[in-house]
């Protein structure tokens, strides 16, 4: 009797202690998301006590390593950024909602599996084999049809349009198949056509969830660094359209991060704290979204 | 027979600000067993599984007043490990964990204790010998316990129960997701253990009641109050004359 | 009715862009796998590709060296000691071992244009071609040396060596054929080309983006240096030597196309060599597994213990939504910025350099939450009435867990496991800046490594050789897609 007393001591030792070692992993991503963003802050805001805000963001003028006043604008980064991705959704909204329509209003049988494997496919790929299939087929085929090298902010849109589409996709999916089907009935009932149904009854009961999935699509393109270094040319001067070369946030931060110093340096981290201004704004606009909706932040 | 193992004084309970037992007071005897019944919702399970402290694991779940085993208050006086060691539990739908059937048995033992393999094997094989089951399963002892039937799924969880040497068994209406057959072997289970254990049964057959039981409790719950004992007494006072009328109609099936 | 026609055509074009994602899922998944396997070069060739079958002797090589051929002007670079490594011939990195048989100097010298005594220098081997079969001895050190090429009299039969092949043809032309016209300068020739041009179906170099001056196939080298247009086929020699004495002629350059197995097992199996230049991927590929494993035996308890805090413990609350929102940003912070992260911290604070455990770290917080999520769903879904029984019998939260809920939930757990080990992978942004570049197998937690796909990119950006880049993309992608069917089987056993 005595020795299960012990033991019964000692397991309640053992449910205490454990609770609280799951408490603190379970407190390891906030904790990391709190010092990535402190260590970024850290080395990013002294730049600003040397260089205005207004000069990082508006000058289209980078020029860090220049013997006599280097300038540190990113203002043409900024802007390619943004290009880059919104071309990328352009590209890629057309064929990711139609494949969730499709997923979710049509698809019983072989051709949903093979597309739902496809999708998972897509996703499994790293960055770095999209970059490489760029050089090799999007950058020479953007090349022959626009003109230019090839390597382009058009040719770094078109890769990140395929990289995104597994978000969109599942996303859609998901809020679309969440349509009761009594609205469905409902409009078909009253003599409307399939097409009529999904885009006057479906797609606007989805928007909310359509519209999280193209947010956190650019949420990830607009992060994605490796396939678009590779096929974007990565000249820091403004490109004036997508044919031109260009240079988007993130590789502006990868490009120089191996040699810079000093002021260079900080600007880069800068640039990343910009960057993921930019990211974790674009998550709290998912997080209101799906609270307003109930559509869970299902990725 | 006054060997008084359970005494509950003015119990209440609350999940969260929905009372669900309203000043319960009962004694329960030794080696006895003591059937609960009434109306779906009037707290039979909230009741029992107050005696063996499993409304701790919802968090909002309040309680006042005084539990006893064998004179100790069960809240304060207890180890609650050994309380539940001492008061096993039997759910309504047989719940064996995806293991294998001797580590079913097996798995109440081990926490307790370091057993030698062939002390442990002894265990299983007496747990499973008071269940019945024995015969059924001992050339198929690690295969998965899924694997039973129904019924003597059932009976594997009263020898998992069995396997720590409770004294109490809760059985919270263990053959209603039976079939008559397997059924009538878990009553006859109960009225032979009867011996060595106390139990406890919530179940919503009268007949069976009236069959096993030696002590009805009848709950009630009602626009009045919620959640209450109308009144406790020898199976056959209850079912052959009872004293409150609300009994006498809920027994004879004019409500309920 | 038009209604009925705009339905069907916008279920068409549905229809139509959902079979896209598949052609591009199989038009990437496919060239992937042709470029791994094969590689198609245009080489650039002074000589055309004819191989010379009436030369005096035989030339044989180390098999690993991969020399199967050789053109006339690289083998007399060779002779004359220009070149000394492999590198610039097969880009294996090994420095070249000449053996050759004397009776044959007389020839060589005259054939190369080189003076005997440069062929009787201390580092070339003598042998004789007629013993040279039962010398075994010589021949043991001729297959050790990767680096070597033998040259025997003709028909001597050596076992074990590659025979490598001498071409020695090359196209002579007036010099007016390759002077610039306009804007215009007659380019590099395929060897289609080539074929027309020498069966007379070019009649003007015009044809060819050349000058417009008419082709003539003519047979002596002084014609080709006094007719304008004038064209022909000549062994290398002879148009060394007339160049050596200033005539006015030119060669012809010719595309070869080369179609070769890219990934082959020796690269495989092989230690890179010259920090990834050349040489194979084995040890790259073992550190990818170690940082792989290390990575997922890191992530893995926190996250399994995260997800089993929020589900079995944590309250609907503040605590609860903190821990939730940490999850799904730090799933939204690109890899870049965990590279930063990990150079700042790892690297740089804690002082682990460019290394492995620098590389693992960043990573394991980067896959944390993909564990973490799927283990949640695997958690939540353990059955209550086994967490009830389980308490019933006295075991405590932690053994219940420990015993019945992880066990429950383990297929869901090793879903998110095999998922994050996917990411992992392919990961290439994180670790630029934490785990370092170094080819050979880290043989401990700080020393500096490479992985795969880091591989990849760094053979693009230091301008290596596509096709290498190619054929260890074929790996990773192959790797991802063991990682991605293991998943789906796990899935498919529910
Ligand atoms: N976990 C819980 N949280 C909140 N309320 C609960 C919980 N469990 C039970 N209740 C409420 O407590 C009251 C009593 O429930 P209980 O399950 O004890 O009734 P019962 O007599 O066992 O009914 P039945 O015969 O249907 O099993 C009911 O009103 C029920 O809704
Ligand atoms: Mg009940």
């Amino acid at each position: 009797m005595t020795t299960i007393k012990n033991n019964n001591n000692k397991r309640r030792v053992i449910e205490q202690s454990s609770r609280a070692i799951l408490l603190l992993c379970a407190l390891v991503s906030i904790a990391a998301v709190i010092a990535i963003t402190l260590y970024i802050i850290n080395q990013g805001i002294p730049f600003f006590s040397k260089v205005s805000l207004k000069e990082f963001l508006f000058s289209f003028n980078w020029e860090p390593s220049a013997k006599e006043n280097p300038s540190y604008g990113i203002g043409a980064f900024i802007l390619a950024s943004f290009e880059v991705v919104i071309l990328a959704i352009v590209i890629a909204l057309p064929i990711g909602l139609s494949t969730a329509i499709f997923l979710s209003e049509f698809a019983k049988g072989k051709l949903s599996v093979v597309i739902k494997n496809t999708i998972e496919l897509l996703a499994g790929i790293p960055s770095i084999i999209y970059g490489l299939f760029g050089i090799a087929i999007i950058v020479p085929a953007v090349r022959n049809t626009f003109g230019g090298n090839g390597y382009s902010l058009l040719s770094a849109s078109i890769i990140l349009s395929i990289m995104i589409l597994p978000t969109i996709i599942n996303i859609s999916e998901v809020s679309i198949k969440s349509v009761p089907d009594s609205l469905r009935q409902a409009s078909i009932a009253m003599g409307a056509t399939k097409w009529q149904t999904i885009y006057k009854v479906v797609i606007p009961s989805a928007v909310n969830g359509i519209v999280a999935s193209i947010i956190l699509a650019l949420g990830r393109a607009i992060g994605e660094t490796t396939a678009v270094l590779l096929v974007g040319g990565n000249s820091a001067v403004f490109a004036k359209t997508p044919i031109d070369m260009g240079r988007t946030l993130t590789m502006n931060i990868i490009t120089d991060m191996s040699y810079a110093e000093g002021t260079h340096l900080s600007a880069l981290f800068a640039t990343a704290m910009l960057l993921f201004l930019f990211i974790l704004f674009l998550n709290f606009i998912v997080v209101y979204i799906s609270s307003k909706s109930r559509l869970g932040q299902s990725e | 027979m006054n060997d008084s193992l359970f005494k509950v004084t003015d119990l209440d309970l609350w999940y969260g600000d929905h009372q669900a037992l309203n000043k319960i007071n009962m004694e329960i005897q030794k080696n006895t067993i003591n059937a609960f019944i009434g109306p779906s919702g009037c707290g039979k399970s909230t009741f029992l599984r107050v005696l063996d402290r499993m409304n701790d694991l919802i968090d909002s779940v309040t309680i006042e007043g005084e539990v006893l085993f064998e004179g100790k208050n069960i809240y304060n006086d207890m180890d609650i490990l050994e309380l539940r060691r001492r008061v096993g539990m039997v759910f309504q739908k047989p719940n064996p964990f995806p293991m294998s059937i001797f580590d079913n048995v097996a798995y109440g033992p081990k926490l307790y204790k370091k057993y030698k393999k062939s002390d442990l094997y002894d265990k299983v094989e007496s747990a499973l010998k008071q269940a019945a089951l024995w015969d059924e399963v001992k050339d198929r002892l690690n295969s998965s316990a899924l694997g039973l039937s129904g019924g003597q799924q059932q009976r594997l969880c009263l020898a998992r129960t069995l396997a720590v040497n409770p004294d109490v068994v809760l059985m919270d209406e263990p053959t209603s997701a039976l079939d008559p057959i397997s059924t009538a072997k878990i009553e006859e289970l109960m009225i032979e253990i009867k011996k060595d254990y106390t139990i406890i049964i919530v179940t919503h057959n009268m007949q069976q009641a009236s069959r096993v039981s030696d002590v009805t409790s009848f709950f009630l719950i009602d626009d009045q109050r919620r959640g209450y004992l109308v009144e406790s007494g020898e199976t056959g006072e209850i079912f052959l004359n009872p004293k409150d009328k609300r009994t006498e109609d809920y027994i004879s099936g004019k409500f309920g | 009715m038009n209604r009925k026609n705009t339905n069907k055509i916008a279920l068409t074009l549905i229809q139509g862009l959902s079979i896209l994602t598949i052609l591009i899922l199989a038009l990437i998944l496919s060239y992937l796998v042709y470029r791994g396997l094969r590689s198609n070069n245009l080489n650039e060739r002074q000589v055309i590709d004819e191989v010379n079958l009436t030369l005096p002797f035989d030339v044989y090589s180390n098999k690993y060296s991969k020399v199967e051929e050789l053109d006339y002007f690289t083998f007399k670079k060779i002779v004359e000691g220009k070149i000394y490594s492999l590198r610039r011939v097969t880009s294996v990195n090994r420095d070249i071992k000449l053996y050759i048989d004397p009776s044959l100097i007389d020839y060589l010298s005259n054939y190369f244009l080189v003076d005997e005594s440069d062929l009787l220098d201390s580092s070339i081997t003598q042998f004789d071609s007629t013993t040279i079969a039962d010398d075994k001895t010589l021949l043991n050190d001729i297959k050790e040396n990767e680096g070597a090429i033998v040259i025997t009299t003709a028909n001597t039969k050596l076992k074990g060596l590659n025979k490598v092949e001498v071409s020695d043809n090359v196209l002579v032309v007036n010099s007016k054929v390759t002077e610039l016209y306009g804007n215009k300068r007659i380019g590099n020739l395929d060897e289609e080309e080539v074929e027309k041009l020498l069966d007379g179906q070019y009649k003007s170099w015009g044809e060819l983006d050349g000058p417009p001056v008419d082709v003539h196939l003519v047979d002596s080298l002084d014609k080709v240096e006094s007719v304008d247009g004038a064209i022909m086929v000549v062994d290398a020699t002879s148009y060394q030597r007339a160049v050596d004495s200033q005539a006015n002629i030119d060669l012809l350059k010719v595309f070869h196309k080369v179609s070769k197995r890219n990934l082959t097992w020796d690269y495989l199996v092989s230690q890179s060599e010259d920090e990834g230049k050349y040489g194979g991927i084995s040890s790259i590929i073992i550190n990818t597994l170690i940082m792989v494993l290390l990575t997922v035996l890191i992530a893995t308890p926190v996250s399994v213990a995260g997800a089993i805090y929020l589900v079995e413990y944590a309250k609907k609350g503040r605590v609860s939504t903190i821990i939730k929102t940490g999850i799904d940003l730090l799933a939204a912070v690109p890899s870049i910025i965990f590279g930063l992260f990990g150079l700042l911290v790892f690297v740089q604070f804690f002082n682990f350099g460019f290394s492995m455990i620098s590389g693992v770290l960043t990573l394991s917080l980067m896959i944390l939450p993909t564990i973490l999520r799927t283990s949640e769903e695997a958690i939540r879904s353990v059955s209550p009435a086994l967490k009830e029984a389980s308490r019933g019998l006295g075991a405590t939260k932690i053994e219940t867990i420990i015993k019945i809920v992880i066990p429950g939930a383990s297929r869901g757990i090793t879903t998110g496991i095999i998922l994050a080990i996917g990411r992992a992978l392919g990961e290439t942004a994180a670790l630029i800046f934490t785990i370092g570049s170094s080819t050979s197998i880290a043989s401990n937690l700080k020393s500096s490594s490479r992985v795969l796909a880091q591989h990849i990119y760094l053979i693009i950006t230091e301008g290596g050789s596509i096709d290498e880049a190619f054929a260890s993309a074929l790996v990773l992608i192959v790797l991802v897609l063991i990682i991605n069917s293991i998943t789906k089987i796990i899935m498919r056993r529910k």
